[in-house]
């Protein structure tokens, strides 16, 4: 019978199915990918949030957000009187060097990496560069990076400055000029004499100047024309994120959705235990003054032992001191 | 049930059906993971069907009927080394026939060769298939007769066995 054949011939051939462990895995990964994705596509309220973080460097004013009840009392009116964490709040920037054209989850290797900080005291947003190449273990953190994703690198940023991390951001070049163009360009001081290395032919002369979003985006990759190498971009990154604060400082929420939503699939958030509407009611808060670029301790190897006084100034609520005795670490 | 337990004890038997509509392990599991990332993200409604497996049968049955040829053609063309299926070790008549059968299953439309899996191999009733296809009993009938004359036609062998009892 044929009906017998068939059902022979199926049973016989049930040893061609894949190995339940390893689609399990795939599953797993895939189900993450799109997750992300659809954080990152979803919408309003999360782009928002990033350009908040990017703008700010970090967004919420404890004091004037913060009420008793600290971690507890989150999530209430719509008011902007919720209550918010007293504790001071601390994210991981992400810039990659993933550039436009490519998959938006293609792996990729951070460029930049900064930590965005608001003390417990509120008043002031910090940016502290992470120098890339520092050493976690036998390799390079924008390494581990490639390799581990945003979750290997907090974790190994944490290990070394044994601050705590709140949330993440990742930000591809794609989505960095996007940025940079929906705000109009972005204003600019060069501050020493820097040679395209992707684009031929293009210098960027001393001086401040205007730039759109692909030029941006140019001169923020650069490191190989600079006397200071990697270290100095850290610092144009740091001048970088000051500058779209002062763009994007005032604006009201619609526009910077607007703005923000131009980023899609370019960027990826983690907001920890946090909400945007908390983020963003708090960032009209700051003024441009009251962010403030940091480079660590660090030379051309990596952090010196120096970074260990900035990371336990961080922990202990003690930047101002340590900014006051650092003039020269301040940008 | 939650997401975790349902793969954790479904999905072997999944990835068989799987393997019996496509044909080949690497199809087989990329229509599983399809559908089982789409089945975790709207878990709630796979739930409220209150047939959690037929709920993912009838997305892996989708899926594969939907298979665009675009996505043969990716397949075939661009895997340079085509996955073989596991030798097998003992040759016998038997063997070889149902290999032959396997084989000829990979000629027939989608929907047929969907439908004598569910009915051969997963033993379902035409009104079950039906719901899984989402057609008419009397449309899976259809697909069935269908099928099987086709696979006579090539089964000279058969058919004379058949006719000799």
């Amino acid at each position: 019978m044929i009906e017998e054949l068939l059902r022979e011939t199926f049973t016989s051939h049930e040893t061609l199915a894949p190995a339940p462990d390893e689609v399990r895995a795939r599953i797993a990964a895939a189900a993450r990918r799109r997750q992300w994705r659809r954080m990152s596509i979803g919408g309003t309220a999360v782009a928002l949030v990033a350009l908040v973080l990017l703008g700010a460097g970090t967004l919420v004013r404890p004091d004037v957000l913060s009420r008793p009840g600290g971690l507890g009392g989150l999530g209430g009116g719509p008011d902007g009187t919720r209550p918010v964490p007293s504790t001071p709040i601390t994210f991981l920037l992400v810039g990659t060097d993933r550039r436009a054209g490519t998959d938006a989850n293609e792996l990729a290797r951070a460029d930049a990496i900064v930590l965005a900080h608001l003390p417990a005291g509120g008043g002031a947003a910090y940016l502290i560069s992470i120098p890339r190449d520092e050493l976690a273990g036998a390799e390079k953190l924008n390494g581990v990076y490639a390799r581990g994703g945003v979750a290997a690198l907090r974790a190994a940023v944490t290990a070394r400055t044994r601050i705590p991390i709140d949330g993440t951001l990742e930000l591809d070049l794609a989505g960095l000029a996007s940025i940079v163009d929906a705000v109009g360009g972005v204003d600019l001081c060069v501050d020493g004499r820097v040679v395209s290395y992707h684009r031929p032919g293009v210098v960027y002369e001393p001086g401040c100047r205007h730039f759109t979003g692909m030029e941006a985006t140019d001169y923020l990759r650069q490191r190989m024309s600079m006397p200071d190498g990697d270290l100095g971009r850290q610092r144009h990154n740091r001048q970088f994120l000051e500058a779209m604060y002062t763009k994007v400082a005032g604006a009201d929420l619609a526009t910077l959705a607007n703005i923000a939503r131009k980023a899609d699939g370019r960027l990826r958030l983690d907001l920890g235990v946090f909400k945007m509407a908390e983020l963003f009611a708090a960032v009209r808060g700051l003024s441009p003054g009251d962010v403030i670029g940091i480079e660590p301790p660090a030379t051309f190897e990596g952090l010196t032992p120096a970074a260990v006084d900035l990371w336990t100034a961080v922990t202990a609520g003690t930047l101002p001191q340590w900014v006051a005795a650092n003039p020269g670490r301040v940008s | 049930m939650n997401y975790d337990e349902f793969a954790a004890t479904r999905l072997p038997a999944l990835l068989r059906f799987a393997v019996m509509l496509t044909g080949d392990p690497d199809t087989a599991a990329d229509v599983v993971q399809d559908a089982m990332v789409k089945a975790q993200v709207a878990w709630r409604r796979v739930i409220a069907s209150e047939q959690p497996d037929r709920y993912v049968r009838r997305m892996i049955t989708n899926t594969y009927i939907d298979q665009r040829r675009g996505s043969w053609l990716r397949r075939v063309v661009l895997r340079a080394d085509p996955a073989e299926p596991p030798a097998v070790r003992d040759h016998g008549e038997a063997t070889a026939e149902r290999d032959h059968v396997w084989s000829l299953l990979a000629t027939l439309p989608r929907q047929q060769r969907a439908a004598l899996v569910l009915r051969y191999y997963e033993n379902l009733r035409d009104a079950e298939i039906a719901d899984v296809l989402g057609c008419s009993v009397g449309t899976v009938r259809g697909y069935i007769s269908r099928a099987l004359a086709t696979l006579r036609l090539d089964l000279p062998a058969v058919l004379s066995e058949e006719s000799a009892r």
